[in-house]
């Protein structure tokens, strides 16, 4: 080691000396931002251009969107999730999509919880004003990690769906997710009833 | 790994990261507060991540400040006491830190990281995402900058 050496290292440390736990000014991380995405913003614009056709589909009520007699097949229940990308999940991942006969979306990727809405149609739907719980995942699972970047593209960008039976089949731009049926729809408010 | 454990483990010693490119305590908090506000929920090497969004930022404010915080020439500065080397004289100090923040962007890094983190070159490596012969390249070449702008060449 030379003479340098040793004074840039000295230096840096007497610098870092002076920064101790009791000086810093926060004990806490600050509230996440969850900018609006390009993605965010095209399907917000789709859904402007997209608000004639669906209206012909659905009606608002005084607590918000309701589906009339042709909802998706898929509203009213919780979805667990199977697979993804052709990949069995673990049951106890805990993953699940959740879409009530109103306009509330609920879902988990095995580590964070979202809550919000969603726009659908018999065979789209699209998730907004989606908060995301902010757990983050540092492990080097591959499915787990499947998991959340498919559930990401879903929250992003919305999907393609279709029901047969109890088997709901969602898929995002890249990757394509198979739930099965897990019971009724979890949200805020209860199922409304077709009219 | 939530998110507190990560501020809890890594939050003082990225301040630190930072004020050693800034130059002070309150704008590397701000720096290292700006980083965890905007996390990705998914983080393949979460250190490697904050470590790696904290210098960016920190870069960007030594951009926007670059006329203050460039290197001034001190010449003929006389050595620094031998008899007590662990403590620079605060005016020594700075002038090697500011000499340490006139470096590339990517010499700066491994600067700090292998001299105040005491990071092994394939840790660094690891770190930045680079090989480790970048690590030892870059490392060269700040040291003989550093040794000519501090006279000791």
């Amino acid at each position: 080691m030379d003479d340098v050496e040793d004074l840039v290292r000295t230096a840096l440390r007497d610098n870092a000396a002076q920064i101790t736990q009791d000086s810093l000014r926060h004990n806490a991380p600050p509230a996440q931002r969850k900018p609006a995405t390009r993605s965010a913003l095209l399907v917000a614009a789709a859904f402007v251009v997209a608000a004639g056709g669906v209206t012909a589909a659905v009606t608002f009520g005084g607590d918000g969107l309701h589906w009339g007699s042709d909802a998706p097949a898929y509203a009213g229940s919780r979805w667990n999730l199977q697979s993804v990308g052709g990949t069995e999940v673990p049951a106890d991942l805990g993953a699940y999509v959740s879409f009530t006969r109103g306009d509330d979306f609920r879902a988990h990727d095995g580590v964070n919880a979202m809550t919000g809405h969603y726009d659908g149609t018999p065979t789209s739907v699209r998730p907004r004003d989606i908060s995301v719980t902010t757990a983050l995942y540092a492990g080097d699972d591959p499915v787990r990690k499947a998991v959340i970047s498919a559930m990401d593209e879903l929250r992003a960008q919305g999907a393609q769906v279709s029901v047969a039976a109890d088997q709901l089949v969602v898929r995002t731009g890249t990757q394509e997710m198979v739930f099965t049926r897990g019971g009724p729809a979890t949200g805020r408010g209860t199922p409304v009833p077709s009219r | 790994m939530r998110v507190q454990e990560l501020f809890d483990q890594h939050y003082l010693g990225l301040v630190r990261i930072a004020a050693s490119v800034v130059g002070d305590r309150e704008t590397a908090e701000d720096v290292v507060q700006d980083v965890f506000a905007a996390l990705p929920s998914n983080m393949d090497n979460p250190r490697g991540y904050l470590t790696t969004a904290v210098f960016n930022k920190s870069r960007s404010v030594l951009r926007r400040r670059k006329v203050a915080l460039r290197y001034r020439v001190v010449p003929d500065q006389p050595p620094a006491e031998s008899a007590d080397q662990h403590a620079l004289r605060a005016d020594e100090r700075e002038r090697v830190l500011a000499a340490i923040r006139g470096l590339p962007d990517r010499q700066r890094q491994v600067v700090v990281l292998r001299y105040l983190e005491d990071l092994p070159p394939a840790e660094v490596a690891d770190l930045l995402g680079i090989s480790k012969e970048a690590v030892a390249s870059s490392l060269n070449r700040a040291m003989d900058s550093l040794r000519k702008k501090l006279g000791r060449s």
